[in-house]
């Protein structure tokens, strides 16, 4: 709406009244013709299109790329964040569980029991880690130097005498295997879960058998174990606090010393397991868990003080990860949904993001703008009665809205400011340079 | 600015056309009695693609040296590459030039080279059939000579410029680095790549101005008075201006701040390449001096419009050519990958001026400097490598927003957009003038305001 259209008061304390009027009057201007023409219309993916969920994501800082794993399909997707071009490999049979990235090289763990080490660069496998009697592998950690991985696996697939799951430890140089461990405990049910990682020389390992186990990393020595009676699915490192923090299928936090040996804190947080717990990495205080509710919460440490929460899916959370102060999770539901922090208390939702074979779509909440690498996954429909628009019209509201600066702005590092950048750029008025 | 359709690819044919016609006049003047056949009817010099062995025949027959003559190998491999992958002929290819324009744009040099290793074989085979036939090639190192003729790309170019060449400066006993030959291919792979990407963006933004000048000429003006317009409106919130005479003494003023303040600018980007690493400073240096050495070549090769007299244009393409060298010689280079894609564009603009003389038939100024030594032993930092690939895409993915690419590819690839597209144009030359009658409005609504705020103020105090 334009000034002139606004009634505007007149009163002695007059400037603030017009700089607040103008600086409306100056957003109605920055509205480009391409945004008003697809005023009245929405996109979304056309029904058909098979979408992909989520499993494992993980954020590439020096690529400034996502690496996107997958619950209902074994493609692992690299997303580059500034150029919005979509890579991807197939190396596993099955679905992919984790992927990480170290040395420029991509780790994968798979179905397929399984560690892949792919390059960054080429998407070339070099190394594939297993063993005949190696099961389901959900996760692997990278020792601090880079130079082993350790991979988790439900080696009771193959071998149905074991009684709990194993940990390889695998050079990253020749793909040896250095050192296997048998975890002590016994599984607790049918159903398998657990997470390791590494930290000072210390590998910490939690089990469905409700264990905690500490190993020295190096020589292999069981250091602690501690027994928690709650098939532990996911662990979290505080050296902040000197804590660590774990979590399972009770929808439990427990937080306890880093050595393992006194549990602090025992909370019942999530109606049902608890999938991931993440330290935000530029800030040591605030963690994050997400669950098999489909909630996403926002924690203050040492306290355990919730700050937010949302409802981030109506399905179960699998993954999260953050690219500055953004959270991006995901799960069974078919989209990945990307949550802007900065306000702790206040999570919100900035965008969903979409997965399908060669395609995927960068869906912004509140915005007549979307992002695909194949707009014929995409279709438009009329706000005011729902209907789908076809033809050449549809084809030119779908060219005319999609718009990559939307999906590159919202992963810039210095999160641009969108109104800052409409002033100062005149491309977004269409006039070709 | 239109370079566009100027051929980029001198194809073999062409070459053994020229040598052939050269000769044939050679003898003409020597001989006046009249010739048996002239060389147009020669069936090897029509755009047929020969075999390894016929051209190495042909290279010796009439008088190729043993470097043009690889050359020449390495072309018609590449011929043949692009013939088998996209099967587009020679006669095409010089007339189409080696970017394939379609929605998924190919870069053929970046797929000839990326497949290589396919070829290689074959090329040896020729050369080894050629130090049978030819004297003197014992002790040259094939391997330094076909990687000297990529890195300096010289397989664009008309092989005449390069009969002077001593294939003896590729000897033997030259020592080599692998790894330092291995990523020299790498930068000439991200060079070919860029240089691709970069002028497929150009060639989508050209021809859609083109296709739709009768409204982007206008937009583009209306958008200028726009802006122009809203930063008048932002400025009559400034809390001393209450008359128009005042808001134009305030445009001025701050027009003038903005011209200091973009020179200061532009002194602080220079004092920031300054502040590089002084090794890559000094590669980025060595760079830009063979970008140099490439546009004092083009503007050589175009020195006929310097001698034309006012207001007279005998040489249009010639004038472009030589305005796109001035372009790209003064743009700003802060990091490597500027600077690779500056040289890219400079050997791109040399390969098409010097193409565009041969057809007109104008001499091609000699002493060209078109091959240069470059760095065989010393192995860079792969991270270095890295960085330049990272900065050459974010910098081309930039440049490809900019431009509206993505949008503008679907109006300038698909005929059937053409008609609804010419009436969206039209749509939003409506808005942006409805938009500068609005904004026009509220200024002077905002300066009433102020001005009537003024005055009671005034009445009040008295």
């Amino acid at each position: 709406m334009s000034q002139s259209q606004k009634p505007v008061k007149t009163n002695n304390n007059m400037l603030p009244d017009i700089l607040n009027t103008s600086r409306e009057t100056g957003i109605s201007y920055t509205k480009t013709f391409n945004e008003s023409l697809c005023e009245g219309y929405h996109f979304e993916i056309i029904d058909y299109i098979k979408r992909a969920g989520s499993r494992s994501i993980y954020y590439y800082k020096t690529e400034h790329s996502l690496l996107i794993t997958h619950f209902y399909s074994s493609r692992v997707h690299i997303l580059d964040l500034e150029t919005g071009k979509l890579r991807w490999f197939d190396h596993h049979g099955t679905t992919v569980r984790s992927v990480c990235v170290c040395n420029q090289e991509i780790v994968t763990t798979s179905w397929d029991g399984s560690v892949h080490v792919t390059s960054f660069e080429s998407l070339e496998p070099r190394l594939i880690l297993t063993e005949k009697d190696m099961g389901r592998c959900p996760d692997a950690a990278i020792s601090p130097e880079n130079e082993s991985v350790f991979s988790y696996s439900y080696d009771s697939d193959k071998n149905p005498l074991l009684n709990s799951n194993t940990v390889r430890e695998w050079d990253l140089t020749d793909g040896k295997l250095k050192r296997k461990l048998q975890l002590p405990g016994t599984h607790l049910s049918s159903r398998r879960c657990g997470y390791c990682t590494v930290f000072n020389n210390r590998l910490f390992v939690v089990s469905n058998s409700g264990h905690l186990h500490i190993y020295n990393s190096t020589t292999g020595i069981l250091l602690a174990e501690d027994f928690y009676n709650d098939q532990l699915q996911s662990l979290c490192l505080l050296p902040a606090f000197n804590l660590l923090a774990v979590a399972g299928s009770e929808g439990n936090i427990y937080l306890c010393d880093l050595l393992g040996r006194r549990i602090l804190q025992k909370r019942k947080v999530h109606l049902h397991d608890i999938s991931q717990l993440l330290v935000h990495p530029d800030k040591p205080e605030i963690m994050i868990s997400i669950s098999f509710d489909g909630t996403m919460k926002v924690w203050k440490l040492p306290e355990l003080e919730l700050l937010a929460w949302v409802d981030a899916s109506s399905d179960r959370l699998w993954t999260v990860t953050n690219v500055n102060d953004l959270l991006i999770c995901g799960g069974d539901e078919e989209e990945t949904s990307i949550w802007d922090i900065k306000n702790l208390s206040c999570p919100v939702l900035k965008a969903k993001l979409v997965f399908s074979d060669e395609s995927y779509a960068f869906l912004p909440g509140g915005s007549d703008s979307f992002y695909t690498n194949n707009q014929s996954i995409m279709q438009v429909r009329r706000n005011e009665d729902g209907t789908l628009v076809e033809g050449q019209l549809a084809e030119y509201l779908l060219n005319t809205a999609c718009d990559l600066r939307i999906l590159k702005d919202l992963f810039s590092p210095e999160n641009n400011d969108l109104s800052k950048f409409r002033l100062t750029n005149k491309g977004l008025l269409q006039i070709p340079q | 600015m239109n370079t566009k359709n100027l051929p980029d690819y001198y194809p073999v044919y062409k070459d053994l056309a020229d040598r052939m016609n050269t000769n044939h006049s050679d003898q003409k003047q020597k001989d006046l009695s009249p010739q048996p056949q002239p060389p147009e009817s020669d069936p090897s010099i029509s755009p047929v693609m020969l075999n390894a062995e016929e051209i190495t025949d042909l290279a010796l027959k009439h008088g190729f040296s043993p470097f043009q003559t690889v050359i020449l190998l390495l072309k018609n491999a590449f011929e043949g590459h692009v013939f088998l992958t996209y099967q587009i002929r020679p006669d095409q290819l010089f007339s189409q030039g080696t970017i394939l324009f379609q929605t998924k744009p190919e870069f053929m040099l970046l797929s000839f080279y990326k497949d290589l290793d396919q070829y290689k074989p074959g090329i040896l085979e020729s050369w080894k059939l050629l130090q049978g036939k030819a004297l003197c090639l014992s002790g040259i190192n094939f391997d330094l000579m076909i990687q000297t003729i990529i890195v300096n790309h010289v397989i664009r170019m008309p092989v005449s410029l390069f009969s002077l060449y001593d294939i003896r400066s590729f000897s033997d006993i030259l020592s080599v680095n692998q790894q330092a030959m291995d990523q020299q291919f790498e930068m000439v792979l991200s060079g070919e790549s860029a240089l691709g990407e970069y002028e497929f963006i150009r060639r989508v933004n050209f021809i859609y101005a083109e296709k739709y000048k009768e409204f982007v000429h206008q937009l583009s003006m209306k958008e200028g008075v726009f802006l122009h317009y809203q930063r008048k409106l932002a400025l009559a919130l400034y809390p001393n201006i209450k008359t128009e005479e005042e808001l134009d003494d305030l445009m001025y003023k701050k027009l003038v701040e903005e011209q200091v303040n973009r020179k200061y600018y532009d002194m602080e980007k220079s004092d920031a390449a300054n502040q590089l690493d002084p090794v890559i400073s000094n590669r980025i240096r060595k760079l830009q001096n063979k970008t140099k050495g490439l546009y004092r070549s083009v503007s050589k090769n175009c020195s006929e419009i310097h001698s034309a007299s006012d207001g007279e244009n005998n040489f249009p393409e010639l004038n472009n050519v030589f305005l796109e060298a001035n372009i790209i010689y003064n743009e700003y280079v802060s990091n490597y990958s500027d600077a690779l894609l500056q040289y890219m564009r400079m050997l791109l603009l040399l390969s098409e001026v010097v193409i565009l003389r041969k057809n007109k038939g104008y001499a091609i100024t000699d002493n060209l400097q078109l091959i240069s030594e470059f760095n065989r032993k010393e192995v860079l930092p792969k991270e270095d490598l890295k960085s330049v690939k990272r900065d050459l895409d974010s910098s081309l993915a930039s440049y490809r927003m900019k431009s509206l690419t993505d949008y503008k590819m679907k109006f300038v690839m698909d005929d059937d957009f053409t008609d609804i597209h010419n009436h969206f144009l039209q749509k939003q030359m409506d808005f942006i003038d409805q938009q500068i009658i609005q904004i026009q409005k509220d200024i002077k609504e905002v300066l009433k305001m102020k001005s009537d705020v003024s005055i009671s103020k005034t009445s009040k105090n008295q």
